[in-house]
């Protein structure tokens, strides 16, 4: 080997030394974060600037999870995520694809255990769009409210499952006010609001296939949409939800 | 061919005024097959209440 490949051998080696020890780091920082895995209350994890998505500048301060994430707890898991990120701090707020962000590092959020996602993506300023949630076990008073609320960079949700018992309400979906695409499936049996939102047209009709059919029982829940949404659907549609006992707003 | 009829019933508040039935609040409401017109008001614009965060934390 001449000296000149030996120099290039051994700078090589530094740095794969170096991707190791950092490597080495982010697995035990990991580690202990998410407890091996076994951590399942994540309220207030990612709350304000504890993780900037700065992937060029600040890799190490990004939100890398190692393990599933499957809270029990999401409460304000995501509250003022990436608010402001750049004032004061030196750092420029960047806005991430969650769901493509997290199936880079090959690891799910599963919220199907979850009972309590209040505030979780309240005033939320770092995602594009955010993975699947399923709300089914999301039952106390609550536990549902401004889940999403004060936040315009997030246009995309994968979609939304619910159950009979899943708590929405008024404030669940509070000025989300660019989200535009989210397919609901399961169930919903409580009057709720998405006036603040854009929902797409294929949106609301999965949000009216999945209203609970009040029929026989005298009981009316409402479904509360707003002048601009209720333009979206036509009188066939709109029956879709009165037929089934809902009144719309 | 398939031939249907489809009812709804619409209420729609006068300017300046939103209905309302106690809880829900709105300009145009569709009422649902178990829903009465007698369940909803008109209150004026103005008194319409705003509602309140559960958290004010940023």
């Amino acid at each position: 080997m001449s000296i000149a490949e030996k120099l290039t051998t051994i700078a090589e080696n530094e740095q794969r030394v170096y991707e190791a020890g950092k490597t080495a780091e982010w697995n035990e920082l990991w580690d202990g974060l998410q407890d091996y895995g076994k951590r399942t209350l994540y309220q207030y994890f990612c709350n304000k600037n504890v993780f900037i998505m700065d992937k060029d500048t600040k890799p190490w301060l990004n939100f890398k999870p190692k393990y599933d994430l499957k809270p029990t707890t999401a409460q304000s898991m995501f509250q003022s995520f990436n608010t402001n990120a750049g004032a004061g701090l030196g750092y420029e707020s960047v806005i991430v694809d969650l769901t493509q962000w997290l199936e880079d590092l090959d690891v799910t959020l599963d919220t199907s255990n979850c009972t309590n996602a209040q505030n979780m993506f309240y005033n939320c300023h770092g995602f594009s769009r955010i993975p699947f949630l399923d709300f089914s076990n999301c039952t106390g008073a609550n536990s549902l409210a401004y889940f999403i609320a004060e936040t315009w960079t997030i246009q995309t949700i994968d979609g939304i499952k619910s159950s009979e018992n899943t708590a929405w309400d008024s404030r669940s979906f509070g000025s989300a006010n660019n989200v535009s695409h989210c397919i609901f499936s399961g169930v919903i049996a409580k009057s709720f609001s998405l006036s603040k939102t854009k929902l797409d047209k294929e949106s609301l009709l999965s949000v009216l296939n999945t209203l609970k059919d009040l029929t026989g029982t005298g009981t009316t829940l409402t479904l509360t949409l707003g002048a601009t949404l209720q333009a979206k659907l036509t009188d066939a549609e709109k029956a879709i939800a009165t037929q089934k006992g809902w009144t719309l707003a | 061919m398939e031939k249907s009829t489809i009812e709804l019933i619409k209420l729609t508040a006068s300017e300046g005024m939103t209905l309302t039935n106690g809880e829900t609040y709105g300009k145009e409401v569709y009422l649902g097959c178990n829903d009465s017109a007698d369940n909803w008001r008109e209150i004026p614009d103005s008194e319409v209440p705003k509602p309140a965060p559960l958290e004010s934390e940023e």
